[in-house]
């Protein structure tokens, strides 16, 4: 039997719940900071460019370029080996 | 200002063990430093200034005290930065001595991973409340992953192969196989390493440090101190530390920051790549050492995988000498940080005490950089440049 992987749900905060909701309605939002129009990741309240409150929620087109990725790999099953009963 | 000159290593240990079932965390801080303040020739009493991090138990500085002993510590320092915070110890701790905050500051590194059996490489670290959890850790973010992610963009950027990350680990145990406390002594080559597992593609599991319990410590003293010990002090020229991080989401996995605190390090001493005759290299994976030469400047940056190849970092044969204790790759990797043991053989070779089969002949300057969190993510960095008492 092989054993499958335990993905856990997404912690969450009163910073990023919005964020949360709207990923279950099928949306991903990206925050922009409206001091510099500039979008950032991860999502927060606060822009790294400036420090400020001043951010918004803007839907993402969906589109995208990989930058890196990774295959991992996993060890065979180890089969059990129970004594009779 | 600066601390060059102001701080010399007196004393160091390395704890042979590589399982240790039967002690304590506290019990293994414990070992290293009485192994360091013997080696000084110092007494514990005379301690003023205690530096650890996040491996040491309780409210480390707090804990640790109590646990030893220390009557006279009057400077503190538990900055936590992963495996690189021992190698920034060492400039804070100089730091602190030239200002006449201390004079003898014991800096200690301890844990027990493997006997725990803590699943080091195959799960992901919670950090808790911390605010990139909520958007990482659902990935499965573990070590080696992290680590093949920045492999990956750096072959797709610059050509880099597997073969030329494997010469990293080829040179590594040709040096640990005169380590007896090493846990892999064997001689592997490149063919071995590209043909042992895929653990995280593009990375093997050659590519990968041990996982190791055990530690160290250090003593680092003031020029006064040094003077009246009757014991081979190594000088403290220059040091530089960096933070890094995925910058708002503008990644660049091709580069750590030892590309900021490098060039801080060199010009602290007044040295250049150069003129080290020795370098001691975070090894927690061959990817995390290739980026590091690159950005410490030992070879244009891209050009890691030609720099590293053909044995160019074996001790005795090529131009860069490294890790001659076999390093994380091969020797230990003390609770998944490495960069104490850094500095140790960095000491050892500035003191001509590395096995005579990898010392450096006429070693004069010696390097060690630490690589704490990880390449993928957020890390700290930190150099350090060292040379003998008389340099």
């Amino acid at each position: 039997m092989s054993q499958q992987r335990q993905i856990p749900s997404p912690s969450k905060s009163v910073e990023n719940v919005a964020f949360w909701a709207a990923a279950n309605e099928g949306q991903l939002m990206v925050p922009r900071c409206k001091d510099t129009g500039k979008f950032f990741w991860y999502p927060r309240n606060i822009s790294p460019y400036t420090l400020s409150d001043n951010v918004e929620w803007v839907a993402a087109s969906g589109k995208g370029t990989i930058y890196t990725y990774l295959i991992m790999r996993r060890a065979a099953p180890i089969r059990i080996m129970r004594s009779p009963m | 200002m600066s601390i060059k000159g102001k701080a010399y290593i007196a004393g160091i240990y390395e704890h042979p063990t590589r399982k240790a079932e039967d002690k304590s965390v506290a019990q293994l801080h414990a070992e290293v430093a009485a192994g360091a303040l013997a080696d000084a020739g110092i007494s514990k009493d005379d301690v003023d200034g205690y530096f650890c991090a996040g491996d040491a138990p309780g409210l480390g500085p707090l804990s640790m005290i109590e646990y030893m002993g220390l009557q006279n510590v009057r400077h503190m320092d538990a900055t936590d930065v992963g495996g690189s915070s021992y190698v920034l110890h060492i400039g804070h701790a100089a730091a602190a001595i030239a200002m006449g905050k201390c004079n003898i500051a014991l800096v200690t590194l301890a844990g027990r991973p493997r006997a725990e059996g803590m699943e080091t490489g195959t799960k992901p670290r919670d950090y808790g409340a911390a605010p990139d959890v909520p958007f990482e850790f659902i990935y499965g973010p573990t070590v080696v992953n992290m680590y093949a992610m920045a492999a990956n963009r750096h072959m797709h950027e610059f050509g880099t192969t597997s073969e030329q990350l494997a010469w990293i680990k080829v040179a590594a145990s040709h040096h640990a196989q005169h380590n007896p406390h090493a846990m892999l002594r064997d001689v592997v080559t490149v063919e071995d390493v590209v043909s042992s597992p895929m653990i995280s593609d593009p990375l093997h599991r050659l590519d990968c440090c041990v996982i190791s319990d055990g530690g160290g410590a250090f003593i680092v003293v003031s020029p006064e101190v040094a003077k009246n010990l009757n014991r081979d002090c190594v000088k403290v020229i220059g040091h530089g530390e960096a933070p890094k991080n995925l910058n708002a989401g503008n990644v660049d996995l091709t580069f750590t920051g030892a590309r900021w605190s490098g060039p801080i390090a060199f010009e602290e001493a007044g040295v250049t790549p150069g003129d080290i005759d020795y370098a001691s290299i975070y090894d927690s994976f061959t990817i995390t050492v290739l980026e590091t030469l690159e950005d410490l400047g030992f070879c244009e940056v891209g050009q890691g995988g030609r720099f590293v190849s053909d044995g160019n970092l074996i001790s005795g044969q090529g131009k860069l000498p490294f890790n001659t204790d076999g390093g994380g790759l091969c020797s230990n990797h003390p609770i998944n940080r490495g960069g104490l043991t850094k500095v140790l053989e960095a000491v050892r070779q500035l003191r001509d005490e590395a096995h005579p089969a990898v010392q450096v002949k006429d070693c004069q300057i010696a390097l060690a950089h630490g690589t704490g969190g990880s390449l993928g993510t957020r890390m700290g960095s930190s150099t350090v440049i060292l040379g003998r008492a008389d340099a």
